[in-house]
């Protein structure tokens, strides 16, 4: 879909038996074949899907190891995987690939299992109890300018920032957390599905209105904050969208006073709000 | 208004006989018939530039234009801006190394309309580029690294020619 979940599970089997990612194929999705599954959502398809590629890679290692132990007539113990092969330690001759192994055990295919479990809920009656497993952090901050005669809303400068645990991708975690701006700006101050008797009136890109390059701030800081190499796999998909609204909302009303209470904050509303103080203050002057 | 009208054009350096009916748009028939899928229609009503093409060496949106008008015309295409023997045009390596892309859908529209602003632009600023790409949408909202591709591009394309 764009968010790069297949590399990053590729790029995690590679790492468990430490092989070139491109010796790693990730199965498309085929609903014909491929099991059911309820979704890919809470930001968590790393976290979750991640952890199981990490499991079953574990165990198609441990396969290898015990075959290889046969094979190189030594013990379990003292083999390693160096340069995508199993190594007698310390004798780089003694060494098979994991092809090697599957082949000469006549193993035909290894199969890993993986598994990621939560634990937790809230109970029904008081609410009570253990909402989630891990919390996603972001953090937003937006200088804006107000036009005072139109209510026209620009943003100049915003600054993102996002926890991403261990983060497989960089540039990918990066890319996300951008998209993340230009979604929740445009969602700020211009997006709205407009219905009329329950009938959808801008449903094409031509009357919905999206970021688009010229919407972006010209001033644009966005920092991933990635844990050390023993932190988890941290989901980040949605993390830094929900505070890009508040972050401009409330920086209009420091600009200008106007508190913008539903979305987009269109010019209307922000004329809207400025006649309002206006008339408070004629008001309170007579 | 179901009759099929024949259209001889150039695309991508090679000459094609393609037919259409009178209201097909060029997208059509580039998708339908020569199978050049990096045509994509997102909107198609001329605002998200998704479909872009060149046509006579001018990027158009290839969703207004009605494939009978291309006869005799020269169009070119994602898929003709890496040379013959496979190697990638500068613009498009910059997008590689900058990652500028995410689901990618947005990406031949924005390497084609790249293609004639490098070549014609004198000076390549971030200010320029926000202007001129205004008409190409990237949902996935990939723009800070497609603006840095861009200029990236320019630079090297600068200094190739600076060279000859």
């Amino acid at each position: 879909m764009g968010q790069g979940i297949l590399t990053a599970m590729a790029t995690l089997a590679a790492e468990g038996l430490e092989m070139p990612i491109d010796r790693v194929s990730v199965s498309f999705v085929d609903t014909d074949i491929t099991p059911y599954d309820q979704q890919t959502s809470s930001s968590r398809s790393a976290q979750a899907m991640g952890v199981s590629v990490m499991g079953a890679v574990g165990e198609i290692r441990q396969q290898l190891f015990e075959r290889a132990a046969d094979l190189l007539e030594a013990a379990e113990s003292d083999l390693e995987l160096r340069d995508g092969k199993i190594q007698v330690r310390g004798v780089p001759a003694k060494a098979l690939t994991p092809g090697d192994i599957v082949r000469r055990t006549r193993s035909g295919n290894l199969i890993g299992q993986g598994k990621f479990m939560t634990h937790g809920g809230l109970d029904p009656e008081t609410g009570q109890g253990r909402a989630t497993v891990h919390w996603h952090q972001a953090a937003a901050a937006a200088e804006v300018e107000v036009d005072l005669e139109t209510g026209h809303v620009r943003l100049l400068h915003y600054e993102g920032a996002v926890y991403s645990g261990r983060t497989i991708n960089p540039v990918q975690a990066e890319l996300q957390t951008e998209g993340n701006l230009a979604f929740g700006l445009g969602q700020a101050l211009f997006e709205e599905m407009l219905y009329d008797n329950g009938q959808l009136q801008n449903g094409n890109l031509g009357d919905y209105m999206v970021a688009s390059f010229e919407d972006m701030p010209p001033q644009l800081g966005i920092t991933v904050l990635e844990g050390g190499p023993d932190a988890e796999i941290h989901g980040i998909g949605e993390t830094s969208l929900p505070p890009v609204m508040p972050a401009i909302c409330n920086a209009i009303y420091r600009a200008t006073g106007v508190r913008i209470v539903d979305l987009p904050a269109t010019a209307e509303k922000v004329l809207r709000g400025l006649r309002e103080q206006a008339e408070v203050r004629e008001d309170a002057a007579a | 208004m179901t009759d099929r009208i024949t259209i001889d054009v150039t695309v991508n350096g090679r000459a094609e006989r393609l037919t259409a009916q009178a209201h097909h748009s060029l997208v059509d028939v580039l998708r339908e018939q020569l199978r050049l899928f990096g045509v994509r229609e997102g909107c198609g009503v001329g605002m998200c530039g998704a479909c872009t093409v060149l046509l006579d060496g001018k990027p158009v949106s290839g969703c207004l234009v009605l494939a009978p008008l291309v006869d005799g015309r020269d169009i070119v295409t994602v898929e003709g801006l890496e040379s013959d023997n496979g190697a990638l045009d500068p613009i498009q390596e910059s997008f590689v190394e900058h990652t500028a892309f995410q689901c990618s859908f947005c990406t031949p529209g924005f390497l084609l309309t790249a293609k004639t602003f490098l070549a014609e632009a004198a000076d390549v600023t971030a200010e320029g580029v926000r202007e001129h790409f205004g008409g190409n949408l990237c949902r996935c909202g990939s723009y800070s690294k497609i603006e840095a591709a861009i200029i990236d591009a320019g630079g090297r394309i600068a200094a190739a020619t600076a060279d000859h």
